[in-house]
């Protein structure tokens, strides 16, 4: 996103980068005012969607307006850096665009380190330092690398938070070893079939990180993204699968999405034994690993009669939108419009898992 | 029998991660095939422990490790439990999760 607007410039069109040769023609894709999975989610998907759509299929330099966002949510604004670093790696100079108006949200951005990562001007230091939420910068690689993980775990928890005395090598565990699947799921299956996407990707088995901490809410949260293929295009499906996709096939429009039932597929893939080559004798577990932080947080909850929606585990994956809290509140739903890539959100909130120091932040 | 004590954090990485070398090359098949095989095959009583670490110790790691011993290097469940012992005082429920592979890889 070189040559975006600068800070001050904040008029819906800013200041043009200098790279643009004169002439070319710049393709505007503007953002939603409320950018979020949940109310706003297909609004949302579709501006990411249309991002990719034009500077790697129709090969065009883009101007995103961001000025037009009135609110984002952490995971809308990954997913977005996440598609803007794509783009980059493929075309460095196609992506261009402005800041938004609303100083929450640029700062954000700025918090998750959308300016470092993609080498845009920062929002000023003085605001980015107002925001209760203390995020962790993305961090991204391209290979299996749990080295990553206590560090980042670390600095998510600052002094201000930490695993419960009573079982904390077990929610710990549980937490790196999801991420650790979702991380294998990446490596082994994401970036196998790239010919099948519908569009070009950047370096191979990329896959991002990210989190915050909310001492006010007491609330954690982990972000994990990657742009490969989908859960729903690498499970193999079963008979009953294929009927209804070629059903869906017959019926409707079915290119390469949205196939209709991704979000069945999605919640298959979370059962034991169903996902990638679950073909394979003793595999297919990993996905079914990501619930394992919430249900150990919430099961810490439930023993101390403090449970009230504290835990959540949010997939997308391509059309697929997976919801789980519980054992007995674990729900999907297929889009109209797709993810290009699948982002896995894990939120623990006011719980007792994790116990909370009494630091202002 | 000599008894040999084996730890996945101390002597192999505190970061294991994947299955196999395709994987990366702190995988499940390299922990199993090179550390914890020789051991094995030379007839000694293996005490294999999980503490230390660092970087998560995921389900698909722990079933190459032990569910692969049978499926794929031949051992059977009883003579595992005869030269094999596991060891988790970090998280204690590991053990069971692990036993569990070696019996349910022998069942297919």
């Amino acid at each position: 996103m070189h040559g975006v607007s600068a800070p001050g410039d904040l008029d819906g069109r800013g200041r043009r980068a200098q790279y643009i040769a004169p002439g070319t023609k710049e393709h505007t894709v503007i953002a939603p005012a409320q950018m979020d999975f949940d109310d706003n989610l297909e609004s949302t998907l579709d501006f990411l969607d249309r991002i990719l759509r034009w500077v790697l299929k129709r090969n065009r330099t883009v101007y995103v307006r961001l000025d037009t966002v009135t609110s984002m949510t952490p995971e809308a604004g990954f997913a977005l850096a996440a598609t803007i670093q794509r783009c980059m790696d493929l075309k460095p100079n196609a992506v261009n665009g402005s800041f938004p108006r609303s100083h929450k949200v640029r700062r954000l951005l700025t918090a998750l380190g959308f300016s470092e990562l993609l080498e845009i001007l920062p929002v000023p230091e003085s605001d980015a330092a107002k925001s209760k939420r203390r995020y962790m910068s993305m961090v991204s690689g391209n290979q299996g690398d749990t080295a990553v993980f206590p560090d980042f775990i670390r600095k998510i928890f600052g002094d201000v938070a930490r695993f419960s005395q009573e079982n904390h090598f077990e929610v710990e565990n549980a937490l790196k070893g999801g991420l650790g699947e979702a991380m294998l799921n990446v490596v082994q299956h994401a970036y196998n079939d790239v010919q099948k996407l519908p569009f070009p990707i950047g370096k191979p088995n990329r896959w991002w990180l990210a989190g915050y901490r909310d001492a006010e809410a007491r609330e954690v949260c982990f972000m994990f993204i990657d742009q490969g293929a989908t859960i729903p295009q690498t499970l193999p499906l079963n008979f009953e699968e294929h009927v209804k996709k070629v059903t869906a096939k017959v019926v409707g429009s079915l290119q390469d999405t949205p196939s209709g039932i991704d979000g069945e597929l999605v919640l298959a893939a979370m059962n034991i034994g169903r996902t990638g080559k679950a073909q394979r004798a003793g595999q297919g577990r990993g996905l079914n690993d990501l619930k394992d932080f919430i249900q150990l947080g919430v099961n810490a909850d439930v023993k101390s009669g403090d449970c009230d929606g504290c835990g959540t585990l949010r997939i997308l994956s391509r059309c697929g939108s997976y919801l789980y809290e519980d054992k007995e509140n674990e729900t999907c739903v297929s889009l109209n419009k797709p993810l290009n890539g699948t982002l896995i959100v894990w939120r623990l909130s006011a719980g007792s898992a994790i116990e909370w120091n009494e630091i202002d932040e | 029998m000599n008894s040999a004590n084996l730890s996945v954090a101390k002597d192999f990485t505190p970061f294991p991660f994947g299955r196999t070398p395709a994987d990366g090359e702190n995988s499940a098949e390299r922990f199993r095939d090179e550390f914890l095989l020789p051991k094995l095959r030379k007839g000694e009583f293996v005490i294999v422990n999980l503490d230390g670490v660092l970087g998560g110790l995921s389900s698909s790691f722990l079933e190459e490790v032990f569910g692969g011993l049978v499926r794929k290097r031949g051992f059977v469940p009883a003579q595992l439990e005869q030269t094999l012992k596991i060891t988790c005082n970090e998280i204690p429920s590991l053990v069971d999760r692990c036993w569990s592979y070696i019996k349910e890889a022998a069942h297919g």
